[in-house]
């Protein structure tokens, strides 16, 4: 792409980010996104085939089903928790989940009776989607960036629900480079008898982010 | 820089609504602006810490009330006309159109695109890989250096000045810093903690009754930092 590689002096920066903001202060965001993707399709960055893919893509088959089917198997199979913990990348592979090592590294990060993670993005919105798929609203939203990090008991208990024990520390995971988590919650109770498929029906995408607490 | 998108610790923003069971897109245009990421991303147009540096340009008091997707729709739109992929005026008329019914999505099949866009997009994400040895090692005590700078940077203001302990090296990253701007190159990351009630001192955090400390006693902050955002603290 060497002929894009004339990096704008600042005066141009201010300019174009003038007009962009105007446009935005002018138009919704609809007709602001139709024509950029039209001026990309005529561009060549971009076609009708590729939209389909990547909107096929994150509305079919990423989603949070494949973040439960590796809790459900790591609360059955004792080995394969250890290795989720280990390597969670390799394990997450294992169960045909297809995430490539090359665009996101994952941490899994287990909850105990003394520990509860949680997870954000202070910068920006950075999400486990190979995993969880696209993030809820809230997780993008200011409220929760910027509390999550100084009162995490505070906003679990008031705005989810989730009331710790003061026996129970929190660690709050702020998501500050390519290095994506995943939160594997407690098994609930009640469930010894259920086989892994019926595992997966208990485990919620927020007890995967960590403001949902299953035990 | 020290911008609007850094919001770690802010104050005064409204209860979070934790009610959100859509899987998938909340509206067709957010699908749009994923693929025109996609698309210039995969494309070489720009890499992701340009991208990220062109939102956080945003004007504060957009960035705050603007959707997820329409804060990546301002990145993507920079971006383009900035590189030069888009005048400014085709911008201006093409939304002036659409918004008036005067214009349709443009159509164009080319199946392989995605793939060549995939690949792309790997190569965006792809860390330099630099045989550097860490200068700090898991239990080593830092203190995350003092700065502001102008540009971008993943080093977020509030652990800024704060004392922490690393708790493990995570291999060398492409740093941020350089990269939003034309400059390669990586840096040794370290994951390191942070003990809440320090970070926010005592009147600081959960409640102001005096019983804060108690409340997030035990609590950790965790945050992946490059080596050049610490300094070594002697003890």
């Amino acid at each position: 792409m060497s002929d894009h590689d004339h990096p704008p002096d600042d005066s141009t920066r201010a300019s174009i980010d003038e007009t962009v903001e105007a446009l935005a202060r002018e138009y919704d965001p609809e007709p602001r996104a139709r024509a950029l993707q039209s001026l990309l399709v005529e561009k060549e960055l971009l076609s009708t085939d590729a939209v389909d893919a990547v909107v096929s893509t994150y509305e079919r088959e990423i989603g949070p089903l494949n973040g439960a089917k590796v809790v459900a198997r790591a609360w059955s199979d004792e080995a394969y928790r250890r290795r989720l913990l280990d390597d969670g990348m390799a394990a997450i592979e294992e169960l045909d989940v297809e995430v490539n090592g090359d665009v996101m590294e994952i941490e899994v990060l287990e909850n105990t009776p003394e520990t509860h993670n949680v997870v954000v993005c202070t910068l920006c919105s950075c999400y486990p989607w190979a995993v969880l798929g696209l993030p809820p609203t809230w997780y993008k939203s200011p409220s929760y960036r910027s509390r999550v990090v100084r009162e995490p008991r505070a906003l679990l208990r008031e705005e989810f629900g989730v009331d710790l024990d003061d026996d129970v520390a929190v660690d709050v995971w702020d998501s500050t480079s390519e290095l994506r988590y995943m939160v594997l919650p407690q098994r609930p109770p009640g469930t010894d008898g259920l086989d892994e498929a019926e595992l997966v029906e208990h485990v919620t995408r927020d007890s995967m982010i960590g403001v949902d607490r299953l035990a | 820089m020290d911008g609007i998108h850094d919001l770690g610790g802010m104050q005064g923003f409204p209860p979070v609504d934790p009610h959100d069971d859509v899987v998938g897109y909340h509206d067709d245009w957010e699908g749009l602006v994923h693929s025109a990421f996609t698309g210039t991303l995969g494309s070489g147009v720009h890499n992701m810490d340009e991208f990220r540096h062109a939102i956080e340009r945003m004007d504060p008091a957009h960035y705050l009330t603007a959707a997820y997707y329409d804060r990546w729709l301002v990145g993507v739109s920079t971006l383009a006309v900035e590189k030069g992929v888009i005048s400014p005026g085709e911008l201006r008329e093409r939304t002036a159109a659409m918004a008036d019914g005067e214009a349709t999505v443009t159509e164009r099949r080319d199946p392989t695109l995605i793939d060549d866009l995939v690949d792309g997009v790997v190569d965006a994400y792809a860390a330099w890989e630099d045989d550097r040895e860490p200068a700090f090692e898991a239990g080593d005590t830092v203190r995350v250096r003092h700065m502001h700078p102008d540009g971008h940077t993943r080093c977020p203001g509030y652990v800024r000045n704060a004392y922490g302990t690393v708790t493990e090296y995570r291999g060398t990253h492409t740093l941020p810093d350089a990269h939003a701007h034309g400059g390669d190159g990586s840096e040794p990351v370290y994951n390191v903690a942070f003990d809440l009630g320090a970070l926010w001192d005592a009147d600081g955090g959960e409640d102001h009754s005096g019983d804060s400390q108690s409340e997030s006693a035990g609590d950790t902050i965790r945050v992946e930092l490059w080596e050049s955002y610490l300094e070594h603290v002697n003890e």
